[in-house]
């Protein structure tokens, strides 16, 4: 009896020891770091807190005009052929305005079809897809800003065009090095598309004058003459005023499923496109 | 002599030696185990202890806390980026997603033109690339043309099917028929007929969305 009583305190030293051995080694390994974290999470916290106040106010401001948008023209509730076929007529003027134009060939429609969407919160959407295909001989040079023109359509604001991991990269490091800069950040990447390629500089200059950071005005001219170059280009030439005055802005969503290009003298390419249009169903 | 001091049967048994031990035994292992349940208690938070803001926190606590902190942090950022980035509409965001998986054919083109255009040294010959079609909804890439090196076309040929393969966003290639064949003006071509299969990730993290 007295020595198994010994035993169960020999157990229980043990299971002590081996307690404060593991304290000791967190408060030896841990402790420094992760008390230097602290008051750098807290900052981070506040300030995050502090942008999502303002983010709210604003989006107050602005009301659920984009969502509204996006309903009427992009993903519209209903199949809009008028509207695609308006889209399709205006690139065809536009190209023949350019003198790019060699053939253009009857679009052809398919048969709608129906799939089901999985949204990022789990639910399940039902929508209308709808085949479409065309096939253009343009000049070589014109072939590119085709194609560009229609991986365009279904695009809005500035973020649209930029992808995901780009976006919070750039957040991530406005908020490191120049908290104060999201809000013109935000504003940036919210403007129109259309309005933002007609005038760039008065877009960009705004998030300049809040950036202080070199690094983060460097990352940020990175995306101006990257990405948003071939936007600029194409929105702010003839095709996107073609647009804007045929009350085609913003055009309707379409993915794009094949494109062939074949040259067909040093001067010629026949471009086929196979493209899917969406409506909610 | 008397025969007290030595045991007239020998050395004590094990058995007599565990219960003499028993006491001392139990006795040890009972003050270590107090002594260590008061350094538990009382000693170690108070060595191990700091002061947060005013609060005070052993180690275990702190982890606990800085781990909070960091969930707080990520859950805001989340709700920041959902209020600052456009597209809040979750269908719209579902399908600007699957279209940026569809990335721009234009820079693709200008890639595989450039790759093609530097596999072949000027002095000894050209790549013409006739037709290029991409494939987005599968990540595939068909493209066609010929190599015009002479006598050396096929080995350039080759050359290409092997460099295409190294490529980062390449993630395999269908080869072609290697033949060298002769043109009406009697120049000699190897024409050929790639078909690339892309390494999704990695083309969407390459080419712009346009």
């Amino acid at each position: 009896m007295l020595y198994m009583s010994g035993c169960v305190f020999l157990l229980v030293s043990a299971f002590l020891l081996l307690e404060h051995v593991i304290v000791v080694r967190q408060v030896a390994s841990l402790q420094l770091p992760v008390f230097a974290e602290i008051p750098a999470l807290q900052r981070q916290l506040h300030s995050l807190e502090e942008q999502i106040r303002v983010a709210e106010t604003q989006s107050l401001l602005l009301g659920s005009a984009e969502e509204e948008i996006v309903r009427m023209y992009i993903l519209p509730s209903q199949k809009e052929y008028q509207r695609f076929i308006r889209f399709v007529g205006v690139l065809e003027e536009w190209l023949r305005e350019e003198g790019s134009l060699y053939a253009f060939s009857p679009v052809y429609i398919g048969d709608t079809y129906a799939v089901q969407a999985h949204l990022s919160s789990g639910e399940q959407v039902r929508l209308s897809v709808q085949p479409v295909s065309l096939t253009v001989e343009v000049s070589s040079d014109a072939a590119s800003d085709l194609i560009r023109f229609v991986q365009l359509a279904g695009n809005l604001s500035v973020g649209d065009i930029l992808r995901e991991e780009d976006l919070l990269d750039l957040l991530q490091a406005t908020e490191e090095e120049n908290p104060a800069g999201i809000i013109a950040l935000e504003q940036f990447l919210g403007a129109d598309l259309f309005q933002y390629s007609n005038n760039p500089r008065l877009f960009e200059e705004q998030v300049r004058r809040s950036f202080v950071s070199a690094s983060l005005l460097d990352t940020f001219q990175d995306l101006v003459d990257g990405p948003l170059r071939p936007v600029r280009s194409l929105l702010g030439s003839k095709a996107g005023r073609m647009l804007q005055s045929a009350d085609l802005w913003p055009p309707q969503l379409f993915l794009l499923n094949t494109v062939a290009v074949r040259h067909l003298s040093a001067d010629r390419a026949r471009v086929h496109l196979e493209l899917e249009t969406y409506s909610r169903s | 002599m008397s025969n007290t001091d030595i045991p007239s049967h020998g050395l004590p048994s094990s058995q007599e030696i565990c219960r003499r031990m028993a006491v001392p035994f139990s006795l040890f292992f009972f003050v270590l185990a107090v002594l260590l349940l008061l350094s538990w208690t009382l000693l170690l938070p108070v060595f191990t202890q700091t002061e947060v803001y005013g609060k005070s926190m052993d180690i275990r606590s702190l982890v606990a806390y800085n781990k909070r902190l960091r969930a707080a942090v990520l859950e805001a950022q989340h709700v920041r980026n959902q209020l600052i980035l456009p597209g809040q509409d979750p269908l719209f965001f579902a399908l600007k997603q699957e279209k940026h998986r569809r990335v721009s054919f234009a820079a693709l083109q200008e890639e595989i033109e450039r790759f093609l255009r530097h596999a072949v040294p000027p002095e000894k010959g050209e790549v013409r690339v006739y037709a290029l079609k991409y494939d987005a909804k599968q990540s595939a890439l068909l493209v066609e043309g010929a190599v015009f090196a002479g006598m050396q076309s096929v080995t350039f040929l080759a050359h290409i099917a092997d460099s295409l393969q190294n490529i980062p966003w390449v993630h395999a290639v269908e080869l072609p028929v290697f033949r060298r064949e002769q043109s009406d003006v009697g120049e000699f071509f190897a024409p050929f007929s790639f078909t690339i299969a892309l390494d999704v990730a990695v083309v969407h993290s390459t080419f712009p969305v346009l």
